[in-house]
């Protein structure tokens, strides 16, 4: 299921796309760029290195977009594949579990459903929901294909796991500033065609939500 | 003499009207609720069944517009009670009569205990006895009375058992 589908035609994005425009991406990046140099201030420096620079970590659209870390990915189907070339040529929500996870996992699984739905066949065709295991360690490739199997996933949700070792990276570029071992975010990722982050969603966003940002950056058909 | 019976029967009628309404309101609207194979569940039961999922539970996070499967909402899911293990991963408190009831401070509030109208009012609106609002991991519930004193007094019985 992570065999990546070539037929969706390329397209070319531009700056000033549907999901923002050009006035409103140039204002937000003002504020953006507000925010960082805040950040930059009051992080606490260690040695010479300079802080990380986190945009919109509460939700909203990334500016400049970020992308994606190529981190090599074991999927449901027992492929292996890097995470750039996973999310090129869909539109993808991404969000963060594990399948044993019993608390707010159970919800996001539910709400990628009800999303699935809303969206119809977009899903799979130019749009597609992944679910990444924060826990690699216990996580197998059966526990991923019976994540997928309790939330009635179409052919266009996927479910794939990082390494042990990349865990920290994946879950920073995703939001996450706590333990990477033991919590995750529950915010969705957008990430454009050309694996670029360019939204987060609040946390355990409504389906509509992600449905209406999901369209907004894929475009019509 | 006719007039003082009527009088008597009316009387009667009124003082057994009610318990009766309570009685048909209890029995129709928990009952249908909670009556399996072996028939109606007492009030403790019913409420361990609504808080581990056994019986429909309406609830949604508090920015959605729809409602989530019980099975993602089922307060089990996050909440140990007394007597039960640990739950992975889970930040939520472990609830029983001594946790729900004994004054103390939650959320960095003030002290506060709840009672059963202020439990109920959290499920619904998330907002505790402080009136400090919950995290928004916990789903707002669609609950009746009857569900919501079913739950209470699951939850309490190990100390007003």
């Amino acid at each position: 299921m992570c065999t990546v589908d070539r037929s969706a035609p390329p397209r070319v994005d531009h700056d000033g796309d549907n999901l923002l425009s050009r006035r409103r991406f140039l204002r937000t990046g003002a504020v953006a760029a507000a925010a960082s140099a805040a950040v930059g201030l009051l992080a606490p420096r260690t040695g010479s290195a300079a802080p990380p620079v986190r945009v919109n970590d509460h939700g909203g659209p990334v500016y400049p977009r970020i992308e994606v870390p190529n981190l090599a990915m074991g999927c449901s189907d027992e492929t292996s594949t890097g995470l750039q070339e996973l999310l090129r040529g869909h539109v993808t929500a991404v969000q963060l579990v594990w399948v044993g996870c019993s608390t707010t996992c159970p919800i996001q699984g539910a709400i990628f459903e009800m999303t699935q739905q809303l969206l119809g066949a977009r899903v799979g065709s130019d749009i597609r929901l992944l679910s990444i295991s924060i826990n690699p360690l216990e996580d197998s490739v059966a526990d991923l294909h019976s994540w997928l199997a309790r939330f009635h996933a179409g052919a266009g949700w996927l479910a794939a796991r990082p390494a042990v070792e990349d865990l920290d990276v994946l879950q920073s570029a995703f939001g996450n500033t706590r333990d990477p071992l033991t919590s995750h975010s529950t915010q969705v990722q957008i990430v454009d065609r050309t694996a670029r982050l360019v939204w987060r969603t609040n946390e355990l966003p409504s389906p509509e939500s992600i449905a209406d940002v999901l369209l907004a950056a894929a475009g019509p058909r | 003499m006719e007039r003082r019976r009527d009088r008597r029967r009316i009387a009667t009628g009124t003082r057994w009207r009610g318990p009766l309404a309570a009685a048909c309101l209890v029995a129709g609207v928990v009952g249908p609720l909670v009556a399996g194979a072996t028939g109606p569940m007492d009030v403790r039961a019913q409420g361990g069944a609504l808080f581990r999922g056994e019986l429909p539970l309406k609830g949604r996070i508090a920015t959605h517009t729809s409602d989530l499967p019980t099975a993602v909402i089922r307060c089990a899911n996050c909440h140990p009670v007394d007597g039960g293990g640990t739950i992975r991963g889970s930040l939520a408190p472990r609830l029983d009569g001594r946790s729900l009831t004994e004054l103390a401070s939650r959320r960095g509030g003030p002290p506060a205990r709840y009672d059963a109208a202020s439990f109920c009012r959290l499920l619904r609106t998330g907002i505790d006895p402080n009136r400090i609002v919950n995290n928004m991991e916990m789903p707002r519930y669609d609950l009746s009375e009857p569900q919501c004193e079913a739950l209470w007094a699951f939850l309490i019985g190990d100390v007003h058992g």
